[in-house]
């Protein structure tokens, strides 16, 4: 895999460290540096690459900026123009994987296309322990974990079906992070599916969230148990919102990190591929349609052997071909955020 | 259906507590996911369009006359979250809510 890392922004941001970060970076893959360059210079550069190698961008957007989307849902989001409650943009690293000008592969693009976001400069050796951990070739653990709120149950059965595990679905209320087996049941397991809420604002979104109607929200997993589970060789999917946000809360937290960002947090304790939304994902009634039903499509492609880079723009195309087969016109703006905001972090050339 | 007879079906599908909060999203109001950087984002026709022809696939029809979403909010903890009732031809084809 071809490794998109802006050097002069690691030199600067990591000074006398730099050249470890570097050379773990080098042990991934060619380095392309994209020193200086904006979006549109790198998609230009990747596009140059033969079609089928993928691509692994390091760091966080401070270091390799993202796409920002419009959000196709705003209408249905916001009550009034600006409406800080709905999701104004969409950032995406999807279109990296498509073709400068083609607008529709800016949502199903043909590269495989993933990035491992570092954090703040302190945390550089947990980023290097990152690095480290996805380069190597690992055996996905038996065992498997599933995690949803309570309203989310058939969908998150439907997506266990998909991943052919047959462990019980956790689901919150009534458990919570004080459970305290909870992090033994998350502990070492291979595939791991969790469809609980996120928040897009800290503090809270160092947690997810279990729901149910009428009931009170409750913290049904965090980020702090993640980072303590062992999870080295596991594929994480996440369907829930906000899992791949970090883009700041400029009012609020500074950093994210594997104390507050939960994809993250798996990364560090050891995930091989983790795959999430930058934003609020749509849950339908089954596990077939819109964030639920990508994760569904990304799950079986893994299990027919695909690498994880290859399953999610696989699951993109065939959600969206489903879409335009059994749907209406007007139900492709909650398949399009869907598509938009779907990230993969880790080795996008991973399998299960 | 008139808008009011879209709003009332689909209240029948949500707690009461959000029956007030309903608000009605027709196909005029479509957006597309266009580059924010993108001086010409396009309509929602010629997206779609693309990604038909991206796809090798035709365009699906437009969902019928009586055809809505109907958008319920509650606020809580997480902020304002939402509970939408796609209805297609008259009938409640999804519910769908925020992750």
């Amino acid at each position: 895999m071809n490794i998109v890392i802006n050097v002069t922004g690691v030199k600067s941001k990591y000074a006398g460290k730099a050249q470890g970060l570097l050379d773990a970076a080098a042990a991934l893959g060619p380095l392309m540096d994209v020193s200086g360059l904006d979006t549109a210079g790198i998609h230009e550069k990747i596009a140059a690459l033969p079609p089928v190698e993928s691509v692994l961008i390091v760091g966080g957007y401070d270091l390799v900026p993202t796409f920002l989307l419009s959000n196709p849902t705003l209408n249905v989001e916001q009550n009034q123009e600006g409406d800080a409650a709905a999701d104004q943009d969409i950032p995406s690293d999807g279109p990296y994987g498509g073709t400068p000008g083609n607008t529709a592969q800016q949502l199903v693009p043909t590269r495989p296309v993933a990035r491992v976001p570092d954090g703040p400069a302190a945390a550089l050796d947990d980023f290097l322990a990152v690095l480290r951990g996805i380069a190597g070739r690992l055996n996905t653990p038996d065992g498997a974990f599933q995690e949803a709120a309570q309203e989310f149950e058939q969908p998150a059965l439907d997506v266990a079906q998909a991943m052919q595990i047959t462990v019980p679905l956790i689901e919150s209320p009534p458990v919570t992070d004080a459970d305290t087996t909870l992090p033994a049941k998350v502990h070492d397991k291979g595939r791991i599916h969790i469809l609980l809420h996120g928040a897009n604002f800290s503090p809270d979104w160092a947690n997810l969230w279990g729901h149910a109607s009428g009931s009170p929200w409750v913290v049904g997993l965090s980020s702090e148990i993640l980072r303590h589970a062992a999870l080295v060789g596991s594929v994480v999917a996440f369907s829930s919102c906000y899992a791949a946000m970090i883009d700041l809360d400029s009012n609020n937290a500074p950093v994210r990190d594997a104390t507050n960002q939960v994809s993250m947090a798996c990364l560090l304790s050891g995930a091989k591929t983790v795959f999430a939304v930058t934003r609020s994902n749509w849950i339908g009634s089954t596990g077939a349609v819109y964030g639920p039903g990508l994760v569904t499509q990304v799950w079986e492609g893994l299990l027919s052997g695909k690498t994880a880079g290859q399953a999610l723009i696989d699951a993109k195309r065939q959600l969206a071909s489903d879409a335009m087969t059994s749907g209406t016109q007007d139900d492709l703006p909650y398949v399009y955020k869907t598509l938009a905001q779907a990230q993969l972090y880790g080795n996008p050339e991973a399998t299960l | 259906m008139t808008d009011e007879e879209l709003l009332n079906l689909a209240r029948t599908r949500v707690p009461k507590h959000l029956h007030d909060t309903a608000k009605l999203i027709k196909r005029e109001s479509r957006l597309t996911p266009h580059l924010l950087a993108s001086k010409e984002p396009g309509t929602p026709k010629s997206f779609d369009e693309a990604m038909a022809a991206e796809l090798g696939k035709k365009l699906p029809p437009p969902a019928g006359e009586d055809s809505a979403d109907v958008v319920f909010h509650e606020e809580g903890r997480l902020g304002r979250r939402l509970t939408v009732v796609q209805i297609r031809n008259g009938k409640v084809a999804n519910i769908l809510k925020h992750g």
